[in-house]
């Protein structure tokens, strides 16, 4: 796994990256809904990046807003030497080449009028490359590289299963040769048995075109299996960014604590930390530490000060004012 | 004939089937089990593998015009399939109750939560309103709801994700139910919602020795509160036992394949295993054992005869020609039973 990486490469490097949304629909109740404040991380070539939280905690806008599928409000992201926010719109189409989005939902996300064929070969046609009988034949291959075979070319996607639309999905991404993908939660709507074999086709795929993935969801040990790296994130900022092992093996935010303690596991007896209460209004953010309110752990100070996003070991970012504390007076959750 | 001992609810030989434009679709075949008081079963398998029918057809609630149901349901040595439909309203939400799968579709949109929380007590209970408003309250406050009062009279829409499931379960348990099916309670929730409503769930059983039936693709929440699971697959149970020894040791390969799908946490895995294949479709027409396509260890007979669940060892039923176990007997040379 290590010679894949190399850390000395850095491909997607963010900085402060910032994404708010305006609610309300008049003068007087208009808010700032903070979905994504402040993000800082490197992506290394080749690995697999995986971003982990509770729904709405503005994971999925984070990967949305890197690609610039949606405006950032501040923040820059450095894409193989280029600003993806301050590129002009044609540098930034060919630019997008390299980078690729896989969605969540494999039911919306294709179009239900398009013979699979045109939906795989639709970025070729975009970016004006061969007639149409050589787009289809590129897309006959990338079926193959996902397992299909070719009678799906002429078929709608409503005539295949969740787990072979997602395989579609994953097909349309590759048909550009990207080096960096998106993966928004593609494994959450699938069952467990389908679930294993989309994994194991995108670490295929990953070996063999040397991609490298931001990878989002929401399920951990998804996220375990799949990631290199791994950073949680709460109400639109990251608390903890660490490798894999370190992040299972000694976490070091109350949070991650929690996440690990909370999943289900058929075969790991764990000790259970139950948090009171809902994920706070993310119009309405408690000061200091987000996490205060439900945090078990909280001291004055917290709902005072916003602790720093900083390096509590090599390569271990954690935002807590108690990190360093929770690292060497504290045991992992999860029995290794 | 009644239940025997502690056994509050049986069901014996349950088919399912519905009429539709494209034909009968047999969603459930043959499905038996029985539950004591105050235990947890978890039913698990992948989606269209029947979970959620047939505990819909324990209850009855699917519509009689587009449907077939047959077999036996003893609900504390009444059978619920020779009930009248007014007798059966009688029996839902009072003896028997049900927590559906989204929060979000069904509680009632127009209605405030309290009078949805006092219509059972009020119907079931024949409570009076001022009655069945303070056992409202009561029971919000048991679910963790604060603060009851100002919850009573907000609409569904004011409530989060977590704070609806917990609403439904208070509606579902507030006549003491014998029976409550659960049915993926927790898949729209956080992970740290979801551990609350298993905590909570978890409470209940042990304060009022409920019976739960847990429906469930996730084979982790299965072992978080149940003490049993049957396996299900295309509407039939291929495996049925005590948990930890099941999960510890699968007999069915289906069961094993299951198992061995799900990324670890325990354990560092370059590749996960998986099953091949897709889950057969409801017009799929299979010969022999449902899951022989996608089976690894089929042998001929797989293909002829569709297997029956048997005994397999203690407190273990397998519906399999060869379980698991039998193949380390053959090469080993030992004595093979079929």
């Amino acid at each position: 796994m290590s010679e894949r990486i190399n850390k000395e490469d850095i491909l997607v490097s963010v900085r402060g990256l910032k994404k708010h949304f305006q609610v309300g629909d008049n003068m007087l109740n208009r808010r700032w809904l903070k979905a994504v404040d402040g993000l800082d991380f490197d992506i290394y070539r080749g690995e697999t990046l995986g971003i982990v939280g509770e729904s709405g905690c503005g994971k999925t806008t984070a990967g949305r807003t890197l690609l610039r599928l949606e405006e950032p409000t501040a923040g820059e992201a450095i894409f193989e030497g280029e600003d993806i926010y301050s590129l002009p719109w044609r540098r930034l189409k060919k630019l997008r080449q390299k980078m690729q989005f896989i969605f969540q939902d494999p039911f919306s996300s294709l179009d239900p009028r398009l013979k699979v064929g045109d939906i795989v070969s639709e970025p070729l046609y975009i970016y004006g490359m061969g007639s149409r009988k050589e787009r289809w034949e590129k897309a006959a291959e990338l079926l193959r590289v996902v397992d299909l075979e070719d009678y799906a070319l002429n078929r709608h996607p409503h005539q295949f299963s969740g787990g072979q639309r997602q395989r579609i999905g994953i097909a349309r991404a590759l048909a550009m040769n990207p080096s960096f993908i998106v993966c928004d939660e593609p494994v959450s709507s699938l069952d467990v048995s389908i679930q294993a074999q989309v994994m194991n086709l995108l670490q295929d795929l990953q070996e063999e075109y040397r991609l490298t993935y931001l990878f989002i969801s929401h399920d951990l040990s998804v996220i375990k299996h799949i990631s290199d790296r791994i950073a949680v994130m709460y109400l639109g900022k990251l608390v903890e960014l660490a490798d894999t092992d370190t992040l299972f093996e000694h976490p070091a935010h109350p949070y991650t604590r929690v996440l690990l303690s909370a999943i289900p596991d058929p075969f790991v007896e764990k000790k259970r930390i139950i948090l009171e209460g809902d994920v706070p209004c993310p119009t309405e953010l408690p000061s200091g530490c987000t996490f205060h309110e439900r945090c078990y752990m909280a001291k004055p100070i917290c709902s005072e000060q916003t602790p720093e996003f900083c390096e509590v070991e090599t390569e271990h970012f954690a935002s807590c004012h108690f990190a360093k504390k929770i690292l060497t007076e504290y045991a992992s959750p999860i029995k290794q | 004939m009644t239940a025997s001992g502690e056994e509050i609810l049986q069901v014996k030989d349950l088919y399912t089937s519905f009429i539709s434009r494209h034909g009968i679709v047999q969603a459930v075949n043959g499905v038996s089990f029985s539950l004591k008081a105050g235990e947890v079963m978890a039913i698990v398998g992948e989606s269209g593998s029947g979970k959620s029918v047939s505990c819909l057809s324990v209850m009855r609630l699917h519509q009689p015009h587009t449907s077939q149901i047959s077999g036996e349901v003893y609900l504390s040595g009444e059978n619920l399939m020779q009930k009248t439909e007014r007798e059966m309203q009688r029996i839902r939400g009072n003896k028997i109750s049900m927590i559906f799968q989204e929060p979000m579709t069904s509680l009632n949109p127009v209605y405030t939560i309290g009078k949805q929380l006092m219509e059972p007590l009020r119907m079931h209970r024949k409570f009076s309103k001022q009655k069945a408003y303070e056992a409202s309250l009561e029971i919000l406050r048991q679910v963790g709801i604060y603060p009851p009062q100002q919850r009573m009279s907000e609409f569904p829409h004011q409530l989060s994700g977590g704070m609806r499931q917990r609403v439904m379960i208070a509606m579902s348990l507030c006549c003491n139910p014998e029976v409550l099916i659960a049915d993926e309670p927790t898949t729209a929730l956080d992970v740290t919602i979801q551990a609350q409503i298993m905590d909570l769930m978890r409470q209940l059983t042990e304060q009022f020795r409920t019976a739960i039936i847990l429906i469930t693709h996730d084979l982790g929440l299965a072992r978080e509160l149940a003490r049993r699971v049957m396996v299900m697959y295309n509407g039939v149970v291929v495996e049925e036992g005590e948990l930890k020894a099941m999960f510890k040791d699968p007999r069915h390969p289906y069961t094993e394949g299951l198992l061995n799908s799900i990324p670890r946490l325990d354990q560092k895995l370059q590749r996960l295993s998986i099953i091949p294949g897709n889950v057969p479709g409801p017009f799929a027409e299979l010969k022999g054992c449902r899951f022989h396509p996608r089976c690894r260890y089929r042998r001929p007979l797989c293909e002829e005869e569709e297997p029956v669940l048997t005994e397999a060892g203690k407190d273990r039923r397998v519906a399999c020609h060869y379980p698991l176990g039998y193949f380390e007997a053959d090469m080993a040379g030992g004595e093979v039973k079929q």
